[in-house]
């Protein structure tokens, strides 16, 4: 069909001169040298769901300082933190290279292993263990599909700069899983309902109990 | 193609139809997350039975089972799945009506093979009390008698079945298959006309979705979230030559026809 090839080789073109621009701001062209290839639609498709997984997953590793009693998971989602940040960074930076628009596709909305709105809800109404738990178990969901995210990518995503950084996360996220089932494998056995503390004087005195336990990091 | 004769008595409106029922269900979604298997909420795929997160207008052509009527007709259609609790509740049947809106459907056209959009949006997230645009509602004897607790759902008599027509989008821009929010290719008609960046007029899409249950106070969810969150996303794979005559002999004539493409 005509309308077909004409309207996919547009889209192949447009990706291909964005592609171009990019490698011939980023390295010297030598002798021979050739563009990676162009960003295809799983590319694209991979950078807008890992953004608001990685965003969701950091409002809940910020809120652990004032929320966990147990100072190695606060390590812990410090790092994670940290590590989310830095992701998002390069997410956008690999966004910015492909000219896709953001079309904010999963904005405002719950998609699989990414941290709920539901549960960032609970995990700011409560604080110990109860809030302990949840954040294990929703990072835990993040990261495994995150490394399926991933994996998809570095299989049927295109672009070098997108697949390489697929493999970065994945590689960091399997090192996350490692530390978090440690760290879980370590927690006390669930003891009856969870505890939810809504905000007030109550949450003030455990935050003031949890700095006089922690240890300087 | 010289449109077929229309016999006396058939209904003097523009308008053919796929027929399916439930084939699959997938985390998958090949428009908004190709190649990416598991990335999506749950689906329900209606039509073409291989539908997944790989597929593309050529593995659509080929692979022929479909769960509609027609057969020449192996368009992938799909809506995010309900759940009534943890239960997953899959259509009785859609039917995949297309129509016109237009003052004038003898300007409609076929779509081209692998054109494909999403209408309806997974990410709106409000109430929907009785009365709301697009809202689900009762089909059959007794029709609504309630509302589900949180009044977003409607209850349903005993013989009254949950049901839901999402209409898509009747003009198109003519140039391109897909667009990067896969909505902004075409647009809906106001003044029954397409025209100025939207001139193509296309059949009038229409999935009508009908699920085995009347509802309870316990009311619904979708994979998607809430009731407001309903989307349907088309992927054509027609036959060219069969979803061509249908414009021809249904639309442009403005004549019923069956999923056959017959009066």
């Amino acid at each position: 069909m005509q309308l077909r090839r004409h309207l996919l080789t547009l889209w192949s073109a447009c990706a291909m001169v964005v592609a171009l621009l990019a490698v011939g701001c980023t390295s010297q062209p030598t002798a021979g040298s050739s563009p990676g290839p162009a960003f295809n639609a799983t590319d694209t498709a991979w950078i807008l769901l890992m953004i608001p997984m990685a965003e969701r997953a950091q409002l809940l590793t910020d809120l652990a300082p004032s929320r966990t009693a147990d100072p190695s998971l606060a390590q812990l989602a410090a790092k994670t933190g940290s590590t989310l940040r830095g992701d998002l960074r390069r997410l956008r930076a690999v966004l910015r290279l492909s000219g896709a628009p953001d079309t904010h596709p999963h904005e405002g909305h719950d998609m699989p292993g990414m941290v709920s709105l539901g549960t960032l809800e609970k995990a700011a109404a409560t604080n110990g263990q109860a809030f302990d738990r949840i954040l294990i178990d929703a990072l835990r969901a993040d990261f495994t599909q995150s490394r399926l995210l991933c994996a998809d990518e570095q299989t049927h995503g295109q672009a070098d700069e997108a697949t390489e950084l697929a493999a970065a996360i994945a590689r960091s996220t399997a090192e996350q899983i490692t530390q978090l089932d440690k760290l879980r494998a370590a927690q006390p056995a669930t003891s009856g309902d969870e505890t939810t503390v809504a905000p007030g004087p109550d949450a003030t005195v455990s935050r003031t109990s949890v700095a006089s336990r922690t240890p300087a990091l | 193609m010289t449109p077929a004769a229309v016999p006396a008595g058939i209904v003097r409106v523009p308008e053919f139809n796929a027929t399916c029922s439930y084939s699959h269900s997938k985390p998958d979604d090949p428009i908004v997350l190709p190649g990416l298997p598991g990335a999506s909420h749950m689906h329900s795929f209606f039509g073409n039975k291989s539908t997944d997160a790989f597929s593309t207008t050529q593995s659509l052509l080929t692979n022929t089972p479909t769960s509609c009527t027609p057969a020449n007709d192996l368009s992938a259609y799909w809506i995010p799945t309900l759940y009534e609790g943890d239960k997953a509740v899959e259509a009785e049947s859609m039917i995949v009506y297309y129509g016109s809106r237009l003052i004038d459907p003898s300007a409609t056209v076929p779509f081209p093979q692998g054109f494909r959009m999403i209408a309806g949006n997974a990410k709106t997230q409000t109430p929907t009390p009785a009365g709301s645009p697009g809202q689900y509602w009762c089909a059959g004897e007794g029709g609504e008698i309630g509302r589900s607790a949180d009044g977003n759902w409607p209850r349903c008599a005993p013989k009254a079945h949950l049901t839901h027509q999402l209409v898509f989008p009747d003009c198109w821009d003519g140039k391109n298959l897909d667009s990067p929010d896969h909505k902004s290719h075409v647009a809906t008609t106001y003044d029954g006309k397409c025209s100025g960046a939207y001139p193509v007029a296309i059949p009038n899409i229409s999935f009508v979705v009908s699920y085995p249950t009347s509802g309870s106070t316990a009311g619904f969810r979708l994979a998607s979230g809430m009731a407001s969150s309903i989307h349907g996303d088309f992927f054509n794979a027609w036959d060219n030559a069969g979803l061509g005559h249908r414009v021809k002999d249904c639309i442009t004539q403005k004549a019923k026809c069956n999923s056959a493409g017959t009066f």
